[in-house]
């Protein structure tokens, strides 16, 4: 998956419908970074579906599953720490145990720079 | 004639039939449908037969995966070549460039514009199958499943038993899970 951070909503060039979506190359607006989960979203969809999509959608009212696109806003990402919490001490699969991290760190820097994250499921 | 629309078709079907059997697959369908109705308006509406004509012209038939039903010509070249990948649950579809992906960078594909094979993003690169007979959105989806209970037309696709419902035809396919398991 590709997170990409905000550092500040109010310089956001591109807006899809309603959400925040640059396109990293044309802004220094946007902190990229590519997960580092041991799985194939293509091999194994169920996977990333049942331990991660369908918890974080339900959790934040959000809108991710493959290969989309998706924006958790500081108040998301405020509800997504406790269960990242969770999930670190206990995965509900290890092979996204460095990427429940990855996420963590993400969700933290944005709810300090109130902007969040957009998560593309790829 | 068979083409790309109705095996697209005939395949959404099957799979909403069963696409509500539990607690996950009914959320599935939510998200689906939010999905829809959030971006709806922005997508342009594409031929599903030129699309695949171009991009797969090999792949007459496609597979699934997940709930997706993807064309492509070199399935086992995760490498090069395109993919046509149609929601069988929203009938929007993309189109992805296979890359190879490195050590740094894990992207394995890249969705293009259809209108110029150009990279695009996430906000420029759906599409919504356009509609032949009314019959290639979730709505037509739904409305195929409903006609073909009313006629009471056993479907031929895969096999698969698909007793009508006993109790009135105006079902939803959410509604029709106990139904199917009679």
């Amino acid at each position: 998956m590709i997170l990409s951070l905000y550092h500040d909503l109010s310089k956001v060039k591109k807006w899809y419908v309603n959400i925040p979506a640059d396109d990293p190359v044309d802004t220094d607006n946007v902190t990229v970074l590519y997960t580092s989960e041991d799985c194939d979203m293509d091999e194994d969809w169920e996977a990333y579906e049942k331990c991660f999509f369908l918890p974080v959608d339900k959790l934040c009212n959000a809108l991710l599953e493959m290969y989309e696109y998706d924006f958790l806003n500081a108040e998301q990402c405020k509800k997504l720490i406790p269960w990242l919490d969770e999930q670190i001490r206990h995965p509900n699969d290890k092979r996204f145990l460095p990427m429940y991290k990855e996420l963590k760190d993400y969700a933290l820097k944005a709810i300090e720079y109130n902007t969040g994250i957009g998560i593309e499921c790829c | 004639m068979t083409d790309t629309k109705d095996i697209f078709h005939k395949n959404a079907v099957t799979f909403y039939e069963h696409a509500d059997e539990t607690e996950q697959d009914k959320e599935r369908i939510e998200r689906a449908q939010n999905r829809e109705s959030r971006y709806n308006d922005a997508w342009p509406k594409v031929d599903i037969e030129e699309v695949r004509k171009r991009y797969a012209p090999k792949d007459a038939q496609g597979h699934k995966s997940g709930y997706k039903w993807v064309y492509e010509d070199n399935p086992k070249d995760h490498n090069h070549g395109y993919q046509v990948v149609c929601d069988m649950l929203n009938g929007s579809l993309r189109v992805y460039l296979k890359i190879p992906h490195t050590k740094k960078s894990k992207i394995k594909h890249k969705a293009v514009h259809i209108e110029d094979n150009s990279f695009g993003d996430k906000t420029n690169t759906h599409y919504k199958i356009k509609k032949r007979n009314g019959n290639d959105t979730r709505r037509g989806i739904l409305k195929t499943l409903e006609n073909r209970r009313r006629k009471r037309i056993k479907p031929k696709t895969n096999g698969v038993d698909n007793n009508p419902p006993t109790n009135g035809s105006k079902q939803r396919a959410s509604d029709t899970k106990h139904s199917n398991k009679n």
